[in-house]
């Protein structure tokens, strides 16, 4: 089943079992069923509960957190991720505090789904990864697809926690396959937390790489080339739940080379964060800080050749394990 | 017979591009299937099946295709449309359909068995959505939960291991025969050693490999693991004792004149020229009359090289190479060349063809003080000739008047199946004169 088609599924899931829960956004009505066919045939099913709305991601973010926060259960797509940005102050003034500001705490059953990244030449209003710009929010707590994680138990932990989530999705994945990898690893689910590595992989591997859903066959293809060029042996941790980051399941699968790659470009970046809590608590183990990969900090091109100078690729990875194992 | 047309997706775009296809040529397609991926300039679209019968592609993948054109013919048998043969030929601009969407290689039926139920080859759509280019040779995806045999599967022979088989000469089918999914160059040099009748270090066994660690295990205090440099190494070194019955030879030389000479020649050349430059030198200069010292050892034969090629030790601190001077025509390139390693040796960013194909190896002991080192003889080549740290030493001259002189002991460990002791004396008595030559 390709990770566009478990989306869907979870999402007809969700409104399936839950008769409050509400899907807006722009274009999401059959028969387009949105950009990338994720809300496919939901408003065809869910008539009245799927809300087509205008193009403002500010007022269906809103009403989203509205709705919400008057007890329902609210689904809010963001076209392109990039135009969250135009929902920051509904998210972080309103729909995070919303949680506590009461005198009591108030769940809000909440998710805004973000399409995100690039590597299809979109350029660059439509190929970034906006995630680090909504780290370290009291109240609001950042996931991200993955091949690895069944989006239907993805959404039950979301909407669990309650309170607003931002749930990023990386369009590369949309047309893959779940739980496709190399016939060289293997994956095994640990939660929130999937762990892929060599069949016979060594307990301590020369480095490992924690790395988002969507950067993770990027990875996984560094991986490759770097075991068959080199002999180097990888294990790479891929987190469900991005902020705040449970430091604590990681930390039985890490040695002492740490990467951290993303797509975000360079400067402040979640990479940065999960460095810094694994110094708190690994540094004497560490044989250098945590390395971190990330695309560069330009606007994305939106020619083909140049936008993969910028992006995070294999090649990025690959090499920058090498670095990391010689310094 | 029915036409997949491409309809109009957008305003903005007059042609899109066909990302993927999801059902391969001359597949069955049912009413309804989404057959092929297409890609405007803002989204991903799929188009369907409108009858049931077999699917054949007349555009090919990765390339442009404008709205109205026919992408796809569905026939109600599994024959391609008379004069169809691929891309139609009204799409000049189509390219001949990459290797992905050829049909599945025998690999991709071993580890991805796409049952005929199987609408979506795996493979293909694996490989038509990774966004770099797929990884050269190694285009086969299968599932996490493959449930293929470890032996069923053709093993992945890392570059390493391949080398290794090479060297030592060990076939294809031996280490197919392992059952691994990946070979590495412990495997094949397991694999030679139990041949060869040496004791036969298993996976579990070989250093590189450790047992069991978690991070907060008691386990790791006292234990120091080897680097990946450290690895190479003990490789290198345990081969070596194994198969060389080495010797050691050690002549002092008097260096005081030399260390004043390579003064001089720093300033000539305007490159830093030290003892190891003049040795470098020097020792190459013996290849024509001592063409043995420079050879390998081959059973009971032992192959001359043609040129020599000197290998020299560094150890900045990231671990030992033995990067190789090939060119030892002028002093300058030699200084040069040297140089350029110690910049290498301190980021440990060498070039595989800098490490390749010593025929001698000159390694360095010059640490203050050190008086003997015995180095080992590199797999490959039977000599190594070690340079000591300089020392002053008083000498009592024939008139009985006392002065001093500087020198350093050099020793040559030599493979004692082709040199002997004679020889090696005259090697290094030789060596001695070219230096002061």
């Amino acid at each position: 089943m390709r990770v566009a088609e478990n989306l869907n599924a979870a999402l007809h899931g969700l409104l399936d079992d839950d008769p409050t829960a509400y899907l807006l956004g722009e274009d999401i009505l059959d028969p387009y069923g949105g950009a990338f066919k994720v809300t496919k045939g939901l408003s065809t099913r869910f008539p009245g509960r799927v809300i087509g709305t205008p193009i403002s991601e500010g007022a269906l973010t809103g009403v989203a957190a509205g709705l919400a926060l008057t007890g329902n259960t609210a689904v809010a797509e963001i076209m392109f991720g990039d135009f969250v940005a135009l929902a920051f102050d509904q998210l972080c003034n309103f729909a995070s505090k919303s949680v506590s500001m009461y005198g009591r705490r108030l769940p809000l059953r909440m998710v805004v789904r973000c399409p995100t990244g690039g590597g299809r030449g979109y350029g660059p209003t439509h190929s970034q990864s906006l995630q680090k710009h909504f780290v370290g929010m009291p109240g609001l707590s950042l996931y991200e697809m993955s091949p690895f994680h069944d989006n239907r138990a993805v959404f039950a932990a979301m909407l669990e926690r309650g309170e607003p989530c931002v749930f990023f999705e990386d369009k590369v994945l949309y047309t893959r396959q779940m739980d496709l990898v190399d016939p060289l690893f293997r994956v095994r689910g640990d939660g929130d937390l999937a762990v892929v590595e060599l069949h016979d992989a060594d307990d301590y591997p020369d480095c490992v790489i924690i790395a988002p859903g969507g950067m993770a066959h990027r990875a996984l293809a560094a991986m490759r080339s770097l075991l068959v060029e080199q002999e180097i042996s990888c294990r790479l941790l891929v987190p469900s739940r991005l902020y705040p980051l449970d430091v604590e399941k990681l930390l039985p699968f890490v040695g002492d080379v740490v990467l951290v790659a993303e797509e975000s470009t360079a400067g402040g970046t979640w990479g940065s964060e999960v460095a810094h809590l694994l110094h708190g608590r690994l540094w004497d183990r560490l044989r250098g800080p945590v390395r971190l990969v990330h695309s560069r900090a330009e606007v994305i091109p939106t020619a083909a050749h140049l936008e993969s100078q910028v992006l995070v690729g294999e090649s990025t990875i690959h090499h920058a394990v090498r670095e990391a194992l010689r310094g | 017979m029915a036409d997949i047309r491409v309809p109009k997706l957008n305003d903005n775009d007059t042609e899109y591009l066909i990302v993927q296809w999801l059902v391969e040529d001359g597949r069955p397609v049912g009413a309804g299937d989404p057959v092929a991926v297409l890609e405007t300039s803002k989204a991903a679209d799929e188009l369907e099946a409108e009858e049931s019968g077999y699917l054949h592609h007349a555009a090919a993948l990765n390339t442009w295709i404008a709205p109205g054109a026919v992408l796809a013919r569905v026939t109600s048998q599994p024959v391609p449309p008379a004069g169809e043969a691929g891309a139609a030929p009204a799409l000049s601009s189509a390219v001949p359909a990459p290797a992905v969407t050829s049909p599945a290689s025998p690999e991709t039926a071993v580890t991805s068995p796409a049952s005929p139920e199987t609408a979506v080859p795996v493979s293909a759509v694996a490989e038509s959505t990774i966004p770099q280019a797929p990884v050269p040779g190694n285009p086969v995806l299968g599932t996490g939960a493959s449930g293929a045999g470890a032996s069923d599967i053709e093993p992945v022979v890392t570059d390493p291991a391949r080398a290794a088989m090479e060297e030592l000469g060990v076939s294809h089918d031996q280490v197919t025969a392992l059952g691994l999914r990946v070979v590495r160059r412990s495997d094949v040099e397991a694999l030679a050693g139990h041949r060869s009748g040496a004791p036969a270090v298993s996976r579990a066994e070989a250093p590189a490999r450790r047992g069991p660690r978690t991070p907060d295990a008691d386990d790791t205090a006292g234990t120091h693991r080897l680097s990946r440099v450290q690895r190479a190494v003990a490789r290198a070194v345990t081969t070596s004792h194994d198969t060389i019955p080495a010797a050691y030879t050690v002549m002092k030389f008097e260096v005081g004149p030399l260390l004043e000479r390579a003064r001089g020649l720093t300033r000539e050349v305007r490159r830093p020229v030290g003892l190891v430059e003049l040795f470098v030198q020097a020792v190459a200069g013996l290849h024509p009359r001592f063409p043995l010292f420079f050879a390998s050892i081959d059973g009971d034969e032992a192959r001359p090289a043609e040129a020599p090629y000197i290998g020299v030790t560094f150890d900045m601190g990231e671990g030992l190479y033995v990067p190789v001077v090939r060119d030892t025509g002028s002093l300058r390139g030699i200084a040069d060349t040297l140089m350029r390693y110690r910049l290498a040796a301190t980021e440990g960013d060498f070039r595989e063809q800098d490490l390749a194909g010593a025929t001698i190896a000159v390694t360095l002991h010059t640490d203050a003080d050190i008086v003997l080192a015995i180095p080992l003889i590199f797999p490959g080549t039977v000599c190594a000739l070690a340079i000591t740290s300089p020392q002053r030493e008083l000498v009592l001259g024939e008139d009985g008047a006392v002065t001093a002189r500087t020198v350093a002991n050099i020793g040559l460990a030599y493979d004692h199946r082709l040199i002997n002791g004679r020889d090696a004396s005259r090697f290094l008595a030789a060596l001695r004169s070219e230096l002061e030559s």
